[in-house]
């Protein structure tokens, strides 16, 4: 990439233009990105030094820094509440990526195939993105809540003679599931928009070519050419998907507080939960969650680029 | 895209539609029930009697300084949104368009920050501004978010399209690289500005951990964190919940406003922060 600038000018004597030029080019690119470089070094790199330099001490929120070696690690490595946030963690992905996809996926097919008003359905399923987690969960968890009184869906299940799980007390097991449910109504017209345009990139040729060579049903016109064509989609997908979920905090916060009996402490939650008075467990956690997503996405990079040596 | 259409897909699209919509209508619903009724009878959905007032009410709230919160949150909001997209325009003219030493491993450098979530720097975040002096300030809310190397990635894809002839006028007409940034490229680049400007305009005002940690008090907090708090305290002694929901409607507006606004960009934006990757 050679200036245009520079290419229009002759050489001429020691200090020649072009030299002047190449310099001004140089002291110029560097105060361009001086800002973005300053701001990235100090609140993105640095940060990262420091969680991983925090995490070898102990580190409280008086007195002085200690330094303890793998002290943390043991610690949350010994502590059943982390392991119990790592199963929660994956927990919660198991359920919050394939329900958030699926339904991003039902929904797109359907809107894909020139229906009446198909614009106010796109709307009406995206608009949840531009509503914030506190205000999605607080009004989540009315509708769902059981205790004190019975919110609207515990209410309808009562009515039809159905038990609706305790989730904020006895059956802790469901309350991640709940905010799954939040989770994937927020959530499921991302994944839509996305499968939009994947849909978008089929030939409609490839369709026309299976229904002569026999192939029937919409659900085998599905499986056998909608689905692989989507794949890529689906890749991408995931793994976004799965990255946005185990970092997810708001959720957890608004509705459940790690809570009931740390049935929806996740990592995240586990590392804030630290926080301020063990901030060198706090950081131990943040770390060991760091090399887990650094690792997932040179995974996802990887498989990318054989995907991309296959095809 | 299958010819035949069956009446399922359509049942199937209205039964997912109100499903979706529902919640919505629980909101608008409880923020015009009266506390008593939004307190005693969560599973009932439309108010007996409208009370248009909550409206007014969440205002004088003592509990949260709505008005204050408000402000804040437009404050954070915009600084964020307009610090970032003058930085990344900077920064992503230089990467596209100037040759410098050190130019590619940098770029190489900030697009690998951006596997790395706020969530798991804000033990170190939180130390740095304390020791500043930063904590419970707007600084503190709005310097360290206004480098978004997703951001200058945008800006970057963007001005590599531009076509090297529109610059090359200016530069025989002697235009330094500041004149040529802020007279041609800057305006040029309206499709990334605004992407940029949807997303973190929605991503700051939505925020909650970033002024939970680094605000500590009632003046200082968006209205986030101040209706997670009302949230919290709502069923104690006097009951807020119709408030709460309120205070919920009014701070869901903007976004879904621009979202209404916005709609065809605004999908197109969103749809992008997937491909990063």
């Amino acid at each position: 990439m050679i200036e245009a600038k520079t290419l229009n000018k002759k050489p001429a004597g020691f200090f020649s233009e072009l030299k002047l030029d190449r310099i001004r080019a140089l002291l110029a690119g560097y105060m361009f990105i001086l800002p973005a470089t300053a701001l990235v070094a100090v609140f993105l790199i640095y940060p990262i030094a420091f969680v991983v330099y925090i995490s070898f001490h102990k580190w409280g929120i008086l007195g002085t820094p200690q330094f303890v070696g793998f002290d943390n690690y043991l610690a949350i490595f010994k502590d059943r509440l982390f392991w119990q946030a790592a199963l929660n963690t994956a927990y919660y992905a198991v359920l919050a990526v394939p329900s958030q996809i699926g339904l991003g996926l039902l929904m797109a097919i359907l809107i894909n195939q020139k229906v009446f008003a198909r614009d106010v359905f796109r709307t009406i399923f995206f608009v949840p993105l531009a509503v914030s987690f506190v205000a999605a969960g607080i009004i989540f968890s009315w509708i769902l809540t059981t205790t004190p009184l019975q919110g609207f869906l515990p209410d309808l299940f009562a009515k039809l003679g159905l038990d609706f799980p305790l989730w904020q007390t006895t059956n802790p097991g469901w309350a991640m599931v709940m905010i799954v449910v939040m989770n994937t109504w927020k959530s499921a017209g991302y994944a839509m928009v996305i499968y939009l345009a994947g849909l978008q990139g089929i030939n409609p040729d490839y369709y026309e070519a299976a229904s002569i060579d026999g192939v029937k049903t919409e659900w085998q016109m599905f499986r056998h050419i909608t689905w692989p064509l989507l794949a890529p989609t689906t890749f991408l997908l995931t793994v976004s998907t799965i990255i946005f979920t185990v970092r997810g905090f708001e959720p957890i916060f608004v509705m459940t507080q790690g809570g009931p009996a740390g049935a929806t402490t996740t990592l995240v939650y586990y590392v804030f939960r630290k926080f301020p008075n063990l901030m060198g467990i706090s950081s131990a956690a943040s770390t060991f969650l760091l090399v887990a997503i650094v690792l997932l996405t040179v995974a996802q990079y990887v498989a990318n680029r054989q995907q991309e040596k296959v095809s | 895209m299958v010819k035949r259409k069956s009446p399922w897909t359509m049942i199937v699209l209205i039964v997912l539609a109100v499903v979706f919509l529902f919640p919505f209508i629980y909101m608008v619903g409880g923020a015009l029930k009266s506390n008593d009724e939004a307190l005693t009878k969560p599973a009932q959905v439309f108010p007996s009697i409208i009370h248009w007032e909550n409206f007014i009410e969440v205002f004088n709230l003592e509990q949260m300084d709505f008005p204050r919160q408000t402000l804040n949150s437009f404050i954070v909001t915009f600084a964020v949104t307009l610090g970032q997209i003058l930085v990344a325009a900077l920064a992503g003219y230089a990467f596209a368009r100037i040759r410098f030493v050190g130019r590619d491993p940098l770029f190489m450098l900030f697009l690998a920050t951006l596997i790395v979530p706020f969530e798991l720097l804000f033990v170190p975040l939180y130390l740095m501004l304390a020791k500043w002096g930063w904590i419970n300030t707007y600084l503190a809310l709005i310097v360290p978010s206004l480098g978004n190397p997703f951001a200058i990635f945008m800006f970057r894809q963007f001005f590599v399209t531009v076509p090297k002839e529109l610059e090359e006028a200016m530069w025989i007409d002697g235009a330094g690289y500041l004149r040529v940034f802020f007279n041609l490229m800057l305006p040029l680049a309206a499709p990334p500005t605004l992407t940029i400007f949807i997303l973190t305009w929605l991503a700051e005002w939505s925020a909650l951990l970033k002024p939970l940690l680094f605000a500590t008090t009632k003046e200082m907090y968006t209205l986030q964190v101040g209706l997670n708090f009302l949230n919290r305290g709502a069923q104690v002694s006097s009951p807020t919940i119709a408030y709460l929901m309120a205070g919920i409607v009014l701070a869901s507006l903007p976004p879904v406003l621009m979202f209404v606004m916005l709609q065809r960009r605004f999908v197109t934006s969103v749809a992008q922060t997937g491909l990063k990757g």
